[in-house]
């Protein structure tokens, strides 16, 4: 019985302390919690690189064990042989697709006029409400809050959180994300956001856009926009659900496996495309306008002064 | 006594690294066990409720240090709450039988992810939905009941060695 009232008391204490954590959390926006969060990471962050480090290769077997069984089932006489291939193989797959993810990130460096710097994933989130991973590289590194993270094949999110040397960044798939987004076949513009583990949903600005099943979806930069125009982020799954809705939305299956996200490239900056001229402006000078006089001289007073149906009917003429 | 808290300090930060850098790996459909609720009801199915409450803080608030979207608090809040029903419903069942952990855990493990999930909608910025938090409560229910016993030994092994304070230890 003393032991439940204890318990209590511990409960009722250890209750309160986490309301005012949660209180002071809503109420001072990049305050010291804030600073605890980066300290965890960093704390936690060489522990997570080691262990990331160490699971790989243990990841990579495990995902060719059942080539390995199958083998075993169909040739028992080659047994031996064939286990000795399979570790041969096993390591040459690992770094095939490596230097795969790798040469796609180059392409994508190549492809476009971004300053980035690589980084390797060394921890995802602990929650299964939240969509985040955490990468290699820092503030030492020149990486911001803000800055987009993308790897060969599409957007992977933003960068929402920096210490010295990791980040912490937002998956194009949690349900806080959002992107502006176009379709590469119709032009069709409009934001997508995402919805945890099901596919992303993008609702399109113009409710009578013609967004197809297949269509491929890209970023889209706006003036101050945080990605720069064209990331790959999807593909089109199903049809417009509702056409009676004030806008179109459609579901989009990411470019991105989410899963087995192993190096990135944070975008450090990017060409800002300079909006296109206005056509047809009268060129104007940038002299100041001449002042008119209270009382003209009689000299300088100009003809047209005289007359302006004179004038109209000249110019007709003319 | 300070023996214990840095063990169980070490087993926090442990479970915490293990989740974000492995579980991830062994993600099924996008979901993944909490191991820091799991650490939290093995204590307190072994230690009573007040074990199960100082520990769920311990690791509730480790898993808000790692999360981004939600507000710090939350889930130290959740996992209190949650170490403190097990604790308190422990003696309802015959404790060393097989079935009473697994069952523990099952019930435990569901309302702390169904807890977690609307409080973080509530509290934070996450904006999950309702059959996506029940999702993932039945699918930790589901996984933790399956290793509940492998974390039982491990809680047995520490709780022999360095004895909560005040706690009758079941064997």
């Amino acid at each position: 019985m003393n032991q439940r009232r204890r318990a209590r008391v511990v409960l009722a204490v250890l209750v309160l302390a986490s309301l005012v954590l949660v209180t002071a959390d809503f109420r001072t926006e990049g305050g010291p919690l804030d600073g605890l969060r980066g300290a965890a990471t960093s704390v936690l962050e060489p522990v997570q690189r080691g262990l990331s480090a160490v699971a790989s290769p243990v990841v990579d077997v495990f995902s060719n064990a059942g080539e390995l069984w199958s083998i075993r089932a169909d040739n028992e006489q080659l047994q031996s042989r064939v286990e000795a291939l399979e570790e041969r193989q096993l390591s040459t797959d690992a770094i095939q697709r490596e230097n795969e993810r790798l040469r796609a990130l180059l392409d994508l460096r190549e492809a476009n006029d971004w300053e980035t710097v690589t980084a390797s994933t060394v921890a995802f989130t602990p929650s299964n409400f939240e969509w985040t991973i955490t990468i290699d590289v820092g503030a030492e590194d020149g990486v911001q809050e803000d800055m987009p993270v993308v790897e060969g094949s599409g957007l992977v999110g933003k960068v929402i959180q920096v210490t010295q040397s990791s980040s912490r960044v937002l998956l194009a798939i949690d349900p806080n994300f959002s992107a502006a987004t176009r379709s590469a076949a119709s032009g069709d513009v409009g934001v997508v956001t995402g919805q945890g583990s099901d596919l992303m949903r993008m609702v399109a600005d113009d409710p009578s856009a013609e967004l197809e099943p297949g269509d491929e979806v890209v970023t889209n930069n706006y003036e101050f926009g945080v990605f720069p125009h064209g990331i790959p982020v999807g593909i089109v799954e199903t049809a417009p659900e509702d056409s009676t809705q004030l806008s179109e939305s459609v579901l989009v299956r990411p470019f991105v496996d989410f899963n087995r996200l192993s190096e990135v490239l944070v975008i450090l900056s990017f060409p800002i495309e300079a909006p296109p001229p206005v056509p047809d402006l009268p060129e104007r000078s940038l002299d100041p306008p001449t002042l008119v006089p209270d009382e003209p001289a009689e000299s300088e007073a100009p003809a047209e002064d005289a007359d302006p149906d004179a004038e109209e009917s000249e110019g007709t003429e003319a | 006594m300070m023996g214990r808290a840095l063990v169980l300090l070490l087993l926090v930060v442990t479970a915490a690294a293990v989740q974000t850098a492995l579980l991830p790996f062994v993600a099924v459909a996008g979901f993944r066990p909490d191991l820091l609720l799991l650490v939290t009801i093995a204590f307190a199915v072994h230690d009573g409720p007040e074990a199960g409450v100082r520990i769920g803080f311990g690791a509730g608030l480790m898993t808000d240090l790692l999360l981004q979207t939600s507000a710090i608090g939350v889930a130290a809040l959740t996992y209190s709450v949650v170490g403190y029903l097990v604790g308190i419903a422990r003696p309802y069942l015959a404790t060393n039988s097989l079935t009473a952990p697994l069952l523990l855990s099952f019930g435990g493990s569901t309302l702390g992810a169904l807890l977690l999930g609307l409080l973080s909608s509530f509290l934070g910025d996450a904006t999950t939905d309702l059959p996506l938090i029940t999702s993932v409560a039945i699918f930790v229910g589901v996984v933790h009941t399956l290793l509940i016993p492998f974390v039982l030994k491990l809680t047995r092994g520490i709780s022999a060695r360095f004895p909560a304070e005040g706690t009758a230890v079941t064997r």
